[in-house]
């Protein structure tokens, strides 16, 4: 399945909604993506994975190379409505630990306004 | 590292061999008329004693060797036919866990680990560096990257090698004796990281053992080889209640029994009397 990113703001926030399966195929899309946000050093970006049914290890490595890029200019990252699938790959190598994990986009955007 | 796609799954089964026989030289059959189903999520175990067809049977499931007759079905593609290219892309979907865990002795264990990474995909070798510290924390080897193989022990190789069978996030894992020469609580440790992993991630593995202990504490199907053939099949509780005489001898480890002790093919004495 292809992968398809949308942006919008919303009270400030950059808000993207991914769609499609996040794997060594599509992975490089989103590091595109996310790549560009820190150029533009975007400082509050929500990843809506309502979308999202299956994230492999190259969709773990492109989120956590956007963690460690954005601390130069202390952006701030979120993810909200993982799947319980999605979610259990977060645990399995602890990083619910290191990322903002929210139930859904409305409780990320409060996180991410707070 | 991820839950396999329920929605990219071909077929109900993760493996099927059908019929599978693999002669050498034309006349030594080393496998006869192998069949076999795993469905996913399961860790089917096979089994039996040295010199069986288990090994060989594997280099069979893997597409390393072309089976005299029969067919592989790797999640619904067939393999026996395939060219090499085509094999390549299937090999892409699982991963292999070596007996001796072949980590390569000039490389680090995270270059060990990312080197398939880099050699299938197109991402970059900073993606493909945190792709191998995710596998490495999942067999509790990270902070071991910048290692070598050399620097460490039989058990953590046997992880690493884990972690680079993982790789590439594939939802079926082979195993060839992934427990031998281990120590039992090493081996133990090998086998729940085997569990955990593949209940976690939801994919299916085929095990290659010969340890019994090992073998029905992670087997959630068997198969059992006796001279090439499948002798006995079922559950880890269906194999142990068999009461078929060979199988008993080798899960119970007894050196009498209906398996031979000696293997010699020719009567060695009576072909002395031939000679004089």
């Amino acid at each position: 399945m292809l992968m398809q990113i949308s942006e919008r703001t919303e009270d400030a926030v950059s808000v993207v909604s991914i769609t499609g399966d996040i794997d060594l195929e599509t992975s490089p899309q989103l590091r595109t993506f996310l790549r560009s946000k820190i150029s533009q050093k975007t400082p509050k970006l929500l990843l809506d994975f309502a979308g999202v049914n299956y994230i492999d290890s190259s969709g773990l490595a492109t989120l956590i190379e956007y963690f460690q890029g954005v601390r130069g200019f202390e952006g701030k990252l979120a993810l909200a409505a993982l799947s319980p699938r999605v979610k259990n790959v977060f645990e399995i190598v602890r990083l619910e630990q290191i990322f903002s994990l929210h139930p859904d986009v409305a409780a990320g955007l409060a996180a991410l306004k707070a | 590292m991820s839950e396999a796609p329920s929605n990219k799954h071909k077929s109900p089964y993760a493996v099927e061999a059908r019929g599978v026989t693999q002669s050498f030289d034309g006349k030594r059959k080393v496998l006869s008329n192998v069949s076999f189903k795993v469905k996913h999520g399961e860790i089917l175990i096979i089994m039996g004693g040295s010199g069986c067809g288990k090994s060989t049977l594997l280099k069979v499931l893997i597409g390393l060797l072309k089976p005299t007759e029969g067919e592989v079905f790797i999640d619904g593609t067939e393999i026996t036919k395939l060219n090499d290219r085509e094999l390549s892309s299937v090999r892409k979907r699982f991963g292999m866990l070596f007996q001796y865990s072949a980590l390569f002795n000039s490389l680090t264990l995270g270059e060990n680990v990312a080197l398939p990474i880099l050699e299938s995909s197109d991402v970059s070798p900073s993606i493909a560096e945190l792709m191998a510290r995710l596998k490495l924390e999942m067999v509790g080897m990270n902070g071991f990257e910048h290692l070598k193989p050399a620097e460490i022990s039989g058990g953590m190789k046997k992880r690493v090698g884990m972690a680079r069978g993982l790789a590439l996030d594939p939802d079926l894992l082979f195993c060839d004796e992934p427990t031998s020469g281990l120590d039992p609580v090493t081996t133990a440790t090998i086998d729940k990281l085997t569990l955990d992993l593949t209940r976690m991630l939801g994919i299916s593995a085929v095990v290659v053992t010969h340890d019994m202990t090992s073998a029905f504490r992670i087997g959630t199907q068997m198969i059992y080889l006796s001279d090439g053939k499948v002798l006995v099949s079922g559950t880890p509780e269906e194999v142990k209640q068999n009461p078929n005489p060979n199988l008993q001898q080798f899960i119970n480890g007894h050196a009498d029994g209906p398996i031979p002790f000696k293997l010699s093919k020719d009567d060695w004495l009576n072909s002395l009397k031939k000679q004089t």
